[in-house]
């Protein structure tokens, strides 16, 4: 409980005239200092006051402020940030200014491009739902770029305003942070919007001035119980929140109630406009049942009927989506609605213990499905067409058909993947990705690349796991299967924790995602990956050593013998002689090794000629250097190699330098170890 | 500075981006793996430099946007100078480098040693914290030994001069700071005769550096000190 939680009821409890002149001329101040501050920055066009203040069903205490700013010109974060710094200088002194987040500040110049499909945004603008008041600055309301009446999607702005509730409700309905009042008025708003969306389906002109004029219209189409919880609300909102009539399990129980009345009326509404996309349903994967999880779940509510557990059927919103990879879904069947207590319970078991591992889904009412995390409120597909989805995953035989905005919604999401997969692939830090990360990475984008390309040949072909995904690539595309199977393995490898990924697999599998994105967008079929089969599946860096010495003879031998044993040996060896000794010539004829040494014989000119000479001589695409005086351990050039392939923007590489074990006792040697330590 | 990232104790990775105009930690040429692309890009070592060619291929490759990483398991291991002389000629060749070096990355002559842009992120490299609430890597603390040795010049200058009560003050003050200092410094791992053996060496290259840099500085007619660690 913060302050403002504490002190918002006894606002609510002075709610008398002195008082109310009191907090009419707070607020009046507040609007008056933002329309001042806000309205003289630069760039602002004209602030509009929007929300309950205009619309005359103020609570002093509750209400927010809620303002929107238009801003010539395009997007830029510099004004944003202004407007924001602003307001919470302002909230400092003023604690019932609403922040203007992304909902509040438009830019009039990037508005068509960002808005006017938006729905949510046309719903917000709706002079028949929502008011607004001009504070400072022209009048632009009737010139904003939005789409007329006819043309809007009734269905979509529902789902936008519903998600957005569900979310909020989710994260709220139980929480420690807000007071009971807080807590009536949101389900009082959230009920109204709800009920809102409800009528708009069957009446898309109904207005209303004060959103108990919502409730009033609505109650009727409810049964006897939910009428008289409604009825309960407006008295509580006329009451300004003194009293208290619902509890909060009613609340939420008639919320839900609400979102499937909403469902229902759209889905009654949605059957014209399918299109000739036919899924084959596929029963989902049943794993076997899980005791300990299941009867966990359980344990917290004698309402939870029957648990079922599938594999989830789901696109992934972005390549790096990756936790909810093949995981296990729980679905809970409820006798009765659970209560806040249980729900509230339930949710924290989950949020510590099961949130990265599986998927808990509540199913109280026929219609209604929620999930335990609310950042999972809009995957399963959204309103309408949940009904598809329960069919889905409960395995009702037939043919599903997927509605128009199904689909468009389906390919929006899978360019949009697809967008960020190619930023991805040219980002330059992209070979800084974890490679214990890399192969889950792999395989999720892999999986949404075969969807989008399958998808343009109007064939949905979902793949879950990675198996499955090298079955297809076997059978659909050239691909040769020793590469896709070693893909597996390296992947098994990672999630066993027995180590990380291959970096010599990594080039080619640059390109395999390459390719692959190609096919998705349309530029090519799955035969363009026929030319990946000409390369090598491990890529090997044609690596040259180089060693620069001068007149150390003994020294040079034992560094020569070190690179000899070396487990990943170099292509080449260089031995550049800046001294005038004849013997490291000889030396370095004696040796025997299984890779080419040249000698090269440059006359004190210097070290740094050295090198550059050495590199010129060398054939390879990675020199590695070496001190004559060095010794080098096995591993060495091998993990030198891994780096390189791992990252092709890096240019160097070095390793630690230590102190040789060679038997000496003197001072230097000493000091040498004192540094060590220090 | 020039801090050469060499023992293990550094943590392994990419080495962050410096700002625009520091000297980032370079990684030493003992133990190096270079690109073909990279040495094309940049025209190869700088034959100028006597020693340090590998910082500023370095300092370069970073300013151009190449990435550098360290990996501390590819290990090499170095033996050190085997005798007094030798160990003097490496310093006076590292004084010659280092000063050829600063010369050629600052452009304004007061800002040759005095490089205040170090980067900021060096506590990263130390993967080996000391314990203390403040610790004081021994490298910058060693590095200023200079500074002591002229304080106490001066001090016996103050005190041969008749001034005895600022002398004494300065001599008593010298003594605390550097107990102090050298309390709260990873210098207090070492026991007591490593610990004035490492003064004694450390000394001896700082002078030697420092005659050696001013000595390359007179040269190109610029004052520079350079200390060498």
């Amino acid at each position: 409980m913060n302050l403002r939680s504490r002190i918002i009821p006894l606002v609510l409890l002075l709610q008398y005239p002195p008082f109310i002149w009191l907090f009419r001329a707070y607020y009046g101040l507040a609007v008056q200092a933002s329309r001042y501050c806000i309205g003289r920055i630069e760039g602002v066009r004209s602030v509009y006051l929007s929300g309950s203040l205009v619309r005359q069903e103020m609570i002093y205490g509750l209400s927010d402020i809620d303002f929107k700013i238009f801003v010539a010109g395009e997007k830029s974060q510099e004004i944003y940030r202004t407007i924001r710094r602003r307001f919470s200088l302002l909230r400092r002194v003023f604690p019932m200014l609403g922040s203007p987040d992304e909902k509040g500040i438009y830019f009039l110049q990037s508005f068509p491009a960002d808005y006017s499909h938006h729905p949510l945004v046309q719903h917000l603008f709706d002079d028949r739902f929502f008011k607004h008041r001009l504070l400072s600055g022209e009048d632009l309301w009737d010139e904003l770029p939005l789409k007329s009446d006819s043309e809007l999607d009734q269905a979509e702005c529902a789902f936008g305003r519903l998600r957005d509730w569900l979310e909020r409700i989710h994260l709220l309905a139980d929480s420690a942070e807000l007071c009971r009042p807080q807590k009536q008025h949101l389900f009082f708003k959230a009920v109204s919007d709800v009920a809102l969306l409800a009528i708009r389906i069957d009446a898309p002109r109904f207005a209303f001035c004060r959103r108990v004029e919502i409730l009033r219209e609505i109650s009727p189409q409810l049964d006897e119980r939910n009428g008289r919880l409604i009825e309960n609300l407006i008295r509580e909102n006329g009451s300004r929140y003194r009293i208290q009539c619902n509890s909060p399990d009613e609340n939420l129980q008639l919320f839900k109630k609400m979102v499937a009345v909403c469902a229902e009326k759209a889905s009654s509404h949605g059957g014209s406009g399918i299109s000739s996309l036919d899924i084959e349903l596929r029963p989902p994967l049943c794993v076997g049942e899980e005791p300990a999880v299941a009867s966990t779940l359980r344990s917290f509510s004698p309402k939870i009927r029957n648990i079922s557990i599938f594999r989830w059927p789901q696109l992934p919103l972005s390549p790096f989506d990756l936790h909810l990879f093949n995981v296990p879904v729980y679905l809970l069947e409820c006798s009765e609605p659970l209560g806040t207590e249980e729900l509230h319970h339930l949710k924290v078991h989950y949020r510590r213990h099961l949130r990265k591992e599986a998927v808990v889904l509540l199913r109280e009412h026929p219609e209604f499905l929620a999930s335990l995390d609310a950042d999972l409120v809009d995957h399963w597909g959204g309103f309408p067409g949940s009904s598809d989805l329960l069919c889905f995953l409960l395995g009702a035989p037939g043919r599903v058909a997927l509605p128009d905005r199904q689909r468009i919604r389906v390919e929006t999401r899978v360019r949009a993947f697809e967008e960020q997969l190619a930023a991805a692939l040219s980002h330059p830090e992209f070979g800084r990705m974890d490679l214990r990360v890399f192969p889950r990475f792999l395989f999720n984008a892999m999986r949404v690349l075969i969807f989008s390309a399958e998808l343009r040949r109007h064939k949905w072909q979902q793949l879950f796991t990675p198996g499955q995904i090298v079955d297809f690539l076997i059978k659909e595309t050239p691909l040769l299967p020793a590469f896709p199977c070693r893909l597996v393995e390296q992947y098994e490898k990672v999630l066993r924790g027995r180590g990380g990924f291959d970096e010599r697999l990594l080039p080619k599998c640059r390109f395999l995602l390459a390719g692959m994105l190609e096919v998705s967008q349309g530029g090519s079929s799955w035969e363009s990956l026929e030319k990946l089969n000409d390369l090598p599946d491990e890529h090997h860096l044609k690596i040259s050593a180089a060693i620069v010495t001068a007149d150390r003879p003994l020294q040079l031998e034992r560094c020569l013998k070190s690179l000899i044993q070396l487990s990943r040996p170099p292509d080449e060896l260089i031995v550049v002689d800046n001294g005038k000794e004849p013997h490291v010539r000889r030396t370095v004829e004696n040796i025997r090794a299984r890779f080419p040494i040249h000698y090269l014989s440059i006359n004190r000119r210097g070290v740094a000629v050295a090198r550059n000479a050495a590199v010129r001589a060398a054939r390879g695409e990675m020199i590695a250097f070496v001190d004559d005086d060095a010794t080098v351990a096995p591993d060495w050039l091998e993990r030198l190699e891994r780096v390189f392939l791992r990252d092709p923007r890096v240019g160097l590489a070095a390793g630690a330098v230590l102190n040789m074990d060679c038997g000496r006792k003197d001072w230097i040697w000493k000091f040498m170890e004192s540094v060590e330590k220090v | 500075m020039m801090i050469p990232i060499l023992k293990d104790y550094y943590a392994g990775g990419y080495l962050p981006d410096p700002r625009p105009k520091a000297i980032p930690p370079y990684l030493p040429n003992v133990n190096l793996a270079v690109r073909r692309e990279l040495w094309n890009a940049l025209g190869g070592y700088d034959e100028d430099c006597v020693a340090g060619e590998d910082a500023d291929l370095c300092v370069r490759a970073a300013r151009s946007g190449w990435s550098q990483f360290f990996d501390p398991e590819a290990r090499a291991y170095h033996e050190p100078r085997p005798g007094l002389m030798s160990l003097l000629r490496q310093w006076i060749w590292y004084a010659q480098g280092g000063s050829h070096f600063f010369f050629k990355m600052q452009e304004r002559r007061l800002e040759v040693y005095w490089n205040w842009d170090l980067t900021p992120k060096m506590y990263r490299y130390r993967r080996v914290l000391a314990t203390r609430f403040f610790p004081i890597p021994a490298m910058v603390f060693v590095s200023a030994f200079p500074v002591w040795h002229l304080l106490t010049l001066l001090a016996l200058l103050l005190l041969l001069g008749g001034f005895r009560v600022p002398a004494l003050l300065l001599l008593v003050s010298e003594v605390f700071l550097l107990a102090g200092l050298f309390r709260r410094s990873t210098l207090r791992r070492l026991s007591w005769s490593e610990l004035c053996r490492y003064t004694a060496v450390v000394c001896f290259i700082n002078w030697t550096c420092m005659i050696a840099s001013l000595h390359a500085g007179l040269k190109k007619r610029k004052i520079f000190f350079y200390p060498g660690i």
